[in-house]
């Protein structure tokens, strides 16, 4: 699981259109809009997609400049907030047929 | 909507990006602030550790438990939790837990030499029922028996309880509290009559001075620890005495610390009970009015097999009382003046004789406490009493502040082991087998015939290990605990018991512990929340909470495999044809139909089981069974508190314990008792009567003289050092739960060998080192600690037992209390080396 | 010939990244050095009021200076080649001169960024670091001496310092005020490690990162929960009844066993 938040500039004037652009992409996500400031995530499971998103994104008309602030990368896909790790103690390695030797 | 991992990661990733673009998105940081905590259902429920009885709120969402916290409104902790509390939110998550029966099989058959294979759980039920029942009939009820727990729920022990002692008509079962409080018991049956404290934790913000008598508190009781010691902090003139045979936290706070020889407390009791009739301190309207003095049978071994040198060598046996005069009394403690304990102790005069001060110092409120220092010693029931006797002189006892406490080990020692009665010479209520008065009794309650209950004594806990090995017992349950790893002279007797090729052992557990995997079948078991609960804290506190999620895989509850595993039995199976004559009705039936389907137990039908927020809860064992368990055994129990021969041991409705934070009982009409005895504060002391031991038919309490005996195993010149084994605060019993527990495990790994620094040297060993300890029975390597929580006196090594790949029971000597059956964990005598 | 064009993409998205995150100005200082302190301000640096996280401050600073000249009392610098902070970049050191909380935030509002974010109006609300009693060996009210300076020039006193009384067990009949550091209040201006009187400061102020631990996330604090919700999470009890002699009653939550 990739998850990136991605701050795109764009022309003031321009910014509705281009937000609906970028809302076409898979996996793209716009939340906010102030003053040309655009607030989009981009999510996807493999991680070259990301760069292409971004190249993508810069060659779009409109834009000035993408930049990428926040990322999060991850194996395991839509596990729940579970902070319950499981350790490996050894605990268990002991056999009490071999113990008694 | 499902709330994932990755909606908030989602939600961080637009903060980020907003906060660096200088955008502010309304309810963004709401919005991560509840991620968080949006949807997890909080409910209560004890603490699944020590005898304390904190209370916890349990978080659980989609089916898991993934948070709790302290209860702010449980009276025990206010909010507040000890570390092992703290992980409680990850115990049932192991990645090993065990999901399904495993059954020793070779070519498809079970085989005591076989391999752990996956069954079901009727397969499983179908070759153990074959077992017992085989067992049975060739050699009787006695061949059959059962290691229950103090972690048990309560109405887990109560079913188990029932199966065995009317089902099976076998007294061998016995609960791991046998380990751990019964000696406290012992003593309490001597002297008053009837079990558990007189006092409650309220003693703690009300005692002047505390006394500690073998309890660390500091890590066994933590949160009741922070209770003491804010006591002692901003209460004027409050004193804290600390004995043990080695320093350990509570010394800290110690205004007077006192290491002694082991066995020695003996002696030091003793002297201050001495020391009060010396002084003529004693409260004589009080001992006039409310005590009767008596002596014990003296020289009576230490419960070790009947061929050992030991054993041959005693002349005396038993603990039957017989009376004496105070004049007698006083002689028989004369020989302990200071001079002589302080030899025989260690412990130097003065701070002997400053605790002597306080407790004959009648303007000074006195609570002891004691734990295993006690109750785990070959003289576990005298010495109990000597502190009883201390208190009984004083008339310091069953008032705010004066108090002999005996704190208890597990989270339902006292409410289930103890109250439920799951010893083998035990009924609920604090009824025994023994008394044809209170078999009939149970029988009446439990709708059987006459005779059914058999009125010898079952085997205790540590008969059962050697009855294994010997081939007597050969049906084995094992339920909620760890015995290979508790017991004590596990090379000699539970191995040997277990794998003993005439004995088919079960053991039911979550985890793969030492003791599952010594077995011939394992039940996957649903733990603490996962079904259906009651504990009963160390101060007679009765606590309920209710299922909150479901148990892995084809784990079932204790109960449900109890009651289930009686639907296998029909009663000509297991009764012989006299006894059922007795109850023509019976004929044809199974143990399920006698014992649980028989119009009480079952008498709850199935409901809907909320809060009064609306949120729903599961009962696995209502679904299965078809009507409410639970609360049927429980109703059915609470008449033996009621209508029973003993008094005293009333318990509430069982639907109030869901609407509050735990009873004391005896409840009365509603009311909680916080301190016994005393008129006033307990229904049962009647008008006039002031104080009123009321267990025994005079109302008097005993005051009985008992001397200072020897250790059964001292050092000498090859096994030159004391062992004493214990916990730490970290680790829960054997670890099982606690060692699953990443940051738990990180913080207190494996065992080490508590050593004085000079001890270490002698023998060539720095902290750190691997060395290796011996003792007659066996071996283990430890590394060597000199430093940290615990510094014993030279001469003296603490082992902690938590840990499985280190296990200390190989050492420890099966040495017990004649009287309680306990064993000695404190006492032994091993010898150091390097590895 | 898949993987050589990801491998040019690749190339490419980086570059772009790195122009954007570094601005072109940097470039003649040597990427090498750059990367090596990128992001390791050290812990007696402070950045400014309003400074983004140190990442994304790092990003977003130009190092034009206007905030170090926007301060009226000389206490911001400009780290230079030598110093470990991010040359060019505006720091000050909390025991040489600690931030003045200016009400107005001048430097904030000088940065042509939004290095220092815009979106800080109050200077209460600043997060420049958070205090942290290090040393409770040589802390004078540790020891029960009645120094408390750092609780007396907190501007946010009784709220971002408090000073919790204890009992002195040593002298029996003193209690020991013990300054403790609210992180939700404090703003890590730094005035108390300013004026700690000690030889070396007791207290510091340290970036928050290094300052604060964090809870497990399977545990929650039950009073603190209790209070957020304004009532007791599972249900209160039923009420509680006692067998008491006359005289005396029991409160559930509260003390216990009264006399009347």
């Amino acid at each position: 699981m990739n998850i990136s938040g991605v701050l795109v500039y764009a022309r003031p004037d321009k910014a509705d259109s281009v937000a609906s652009t970028l809302s076409e992409f898979d996996g793209v996500e716009v939340h906010a809009s102030d003053n040309g400031k655009l607030i989009v995530t981009i999510e996807d499971d493999n991680t070259g997609a990301l760069a292409d998103r971004v190249i993508q994104f810069q060659d779009l008309p409109n834009i000035l400049s993408v930049a990428v602030v926040y990322h999060h990368d991850e194996g395991n896909d839509d596990e729940l907030i579970d902070p319950a790790t499981i350790p490996d103690c050894g605990c268990n390695e002991l056999n009490p047929q071999e113990a008694i030797q | 909507m499902k709330l994932t991992r990755r909606s908030f990661i989602k939600t961080n990733a637009i903060a980020a990006t907003a906060a660096a673009a200088g955008i502010t998105i309304p309810g963004i940081n709401n919005a991560i602030a509840k991620t968080s905590s949006k949807q997890i259902r909080w409910d209560k429920a004890p603490c699944r550790f020590c005898g304390t009885g904190c209370s916890v709120l349990v978080g659980t969402k989609n089916g898991r438990v993934i948070a709790t916290q302290g209860d702010p409104d449980s009276p025990v902790n206010r909010g507040l939790n000890c570390i092992k509390g703290y992980f409680l939110s990850k115990i049932m998550y192991g990645k090993d837990r065990l999901t399904t029966p495993l059954l020793r099989m070779k070519n498809g058959e079970y085989h005591k030499e076989g391999e752990f294979t996956a069954i079901s759980w009727d397969k499983a039920f179908d070759v153990m029922a074959d077992k017992f029942k085989q067992t049975i009939k060739e050699k009787g009820p006695t061949a059959v028996g059962m290691f229950g727990s103090g972690q048990w729920t309560v109405w887990e022990g109560y079913a188990a309880s029932k199966l065995f002692k009317a089902g099976f008509r076998s007294n061998n079962l016995d609960p791991n509290a046998r380990h751990c409080m019964a000696s406290a018991v012992g003593a309490f049956m001597r002297g008053f009559g009837a079990d558990e404290p007189m006092g409650c934790y309220d003693d703690l913000e009300h005692a002047d001075v505390f006394v500690l008598w073998g309890a660390n508190m500091a890590e066994m009781h933590p949160i009741l620890w922070s209770r003491l010691s804010d006591t002692r902090l901003t209460k004027e003139g409050c004193e804290v005495h600390v004995l043990s045979t080695y320093k350990h936290r509570c010394f800290d706070l110690a205004d007077n610390g006192m290491v002694f020889t082991p066995q020695t407390d003996l002696a030091i009791a003793n002297y201050i009970a001495n020391y009060i009739i010396q002084t003529k301190s004693y409260n004589k309207e009080f001992v006039n009015k409310h005590t009767n003095f008596k002596k014990t049978p003296t020289d009576i071994g230490y419960g070790l097999r009947p061929e050992h040198p030991l054993e041959k060598a005693k002349t005396g046996s038993g603990g039957k009382l017989s009376g004496i005069s105070f004049e007698e009394y006083k002689k028989s403690i004369e020989e302990y003046t200071l001079e002589h304990a302080s030899k025989i102790s260690g412990v130097p005069e003065k701070n002997l004789l400053a605790l002597a001060k306080v407790y004959a110092d009648p303007n000074k409120k006195v609570t002891s406490y004691w734990t295993m220092g006690f109750n785990q010693h070959t003289r576990g029931v005298w010495v109990n009493g000597l502190v009883y006797n201390i208190h009984l002189l004083m008339g310091k006892i069953s008032e705010p502040g004066n108090s002999p406490f005996s704190l208890t080990g597990q989270p339902s020692a006292c409410g289930t082991a103890r109250e439920v009665g799951t010893f083998s010479h035990r009924l609920p209520a604090d009824l025994v087998v023994k008394k044809k008065a209170h078999r009939d009794f149970s029988e009446k309650v439990w709708q059987l015939p006459e005779g059914t209950i058999p009125p010898k004594p079952g085997y205790h806990a540590v008969l059962q290990n050697r009855m294994l090995k010997d081939g007597k017992l050969n049906a084995y349950w094992v339920m909620c605990n760890n015995n290979m790893q508790a017991a004590a002279n596990m090379n000699e007797e539970t191995l040997p018991g277990y794998r003993n090729p005439d004995n088919f052992i079960v053991v039911s557990d979550p985890y793969p512990t030492v003791t599952a995997e010594a077995a011939d079948l394992i039940l996957p078991t649903a733990m603490w929340t996962e079904k259906e609960g009651a504990y009963g804290n160390a101060e007679r506190r009765t606590q309920f909470w209710r299922q909150q999620v479901s148990a892995p895989g084809e784990s079932k509850s204790d109960l449900w495999q109890l009651v289930e595993f009686s639907k296998r039995f029909k009663l000509e199976e297991v009764w012989p044809k006299e006894l059922i004559a007795k109850k023509p009705e019976y004929k044809g039936k199974t143990l399920f139909d006698v014992l649980f389907a028989n119009g009480q137990v079952n008498k709850y039908p199935k409901q809907k089981i909320t809060d009064d927020k609306g949120n729903v809860y599961q009962n696995d064992e209502m679904e299965h069974f078809g009507f409410y368990l639970q609360k049927g055994l429980f109703e059915e129990y609470r008449r033996f508190g009621i209508e029973g021969p003993k008094k005293g041991h009333d318990l509430g409705e069982f639907d109030t314990y869901h609407q509050v934070r735990g009873l004391r009982w005896p409840v009365v009409n509603g009311k909680e008792t916080l301190w016994r005895y005393r008129e006033g504060f307990d229904p049962f002391v009647k008008k006039g009567n002031d104080v009123q031991f009321y267990g025994f038919k005079d109302g008097r309490a005993n005051i009985i003289t008992a001397p200072y005996e020897a250790a059964a195993e001292s050092p000498d010149k090859e096994y030159d050092l004391w062992l004493s084994t214990g916990r730490v605060l970290e680790h829960w019993h054997s670890g099982t739960m606690t060692r699953r527990v990443p940051e738990l495990y990180r913080a207190f790994p494996d065992a080490v060998m508590f050593i004085h620094p000079n001890d270490a040297k002698k023998r060539g060993l720095r902290r750190g080192m691997v060395a290796k300890v011996a003792s007659r029975r066996g071996d283990i390597e430890l590394r060597v600690e000199t430093r940290g929580r615990n510094r014993p006196p030279e001469g003296l090594i603490f082992v902690p037992w938590f840990d499985a790949g280190r296990l200390i029971n190989k050492l420890t000597l099966d040495a017990t209390d004649p009287l309680s059956k306990e064993t000695d964990y404190k006492k032994c005598a091993v010898k150091v080396m390097k590895a | 010939m898949v993987s050589l064009q990801i491998n040019t993409t690749r190339r490419r998205f980086l570059t772009e990244t790195a122009r954007t995150v570094c601005g072109v100005s940097l470039f003649g200082l040597g990427l090498g050095f750059y990367t090596q302190k990128a992001f390791s301000l050290p812990p007696t640096s402070l950045r400014p009021p309003g400074a983004l996280s140190e990442k994304e401050f790092q990003a977003a600073c130009i190092r034009c200076g206007l905030c170090v000249r926007g301060c009226p009392y000389d206490i911001l610098k400009l780290a230079d080649i030598i110093d470990q902070a991010a040359t060019g970049t505006p720091y000050f050191n909390a025991r040489h001169a600690p931030c003045e909380m200016c009400e107005d935030i001048p430097c904030l509002l000088a940065c042509p960024t939004n290095a220092l974010n815009k979106s800080l109006t109050t200077i209460d609300d600043a997060r420049m670091g958070l205090a942290v009693l290090i040393d409770h060996e040589t802390c004078l009210n540790y020891l029960g001496l009645r120094c408390d300076v750092c609780h007396r020039v907190c501007p946010l006193i009784n709220e971002a310092i408090t000073l919790e009384p204890q009992h002195n067990v040593r002298s029996g009949k003193h209690a020991s005020f013990i300054p403790v550091v609210h992180s939700d209040k404090c703003t890590g201006c730094g005035k108390c490690e300013h004026s700690c009187v000690l030889e070396t400061a007791a207290i510091k102020v340290l970036p928050a990162h290094l300052a604060k631990g964090e809870i497990g996330h399977h545990y929650r604090l039950g009073w603190q929960e209790k209070a957020k919700a304004g009532e007791s999470l599972v249900s209160p009890d039923a009420s509680h009844e006692y067998n008491l002699p006359e005289g005396l009653k029991y409160e559930h939550s509260g003390k216990g066993l009264i006399k009347n």
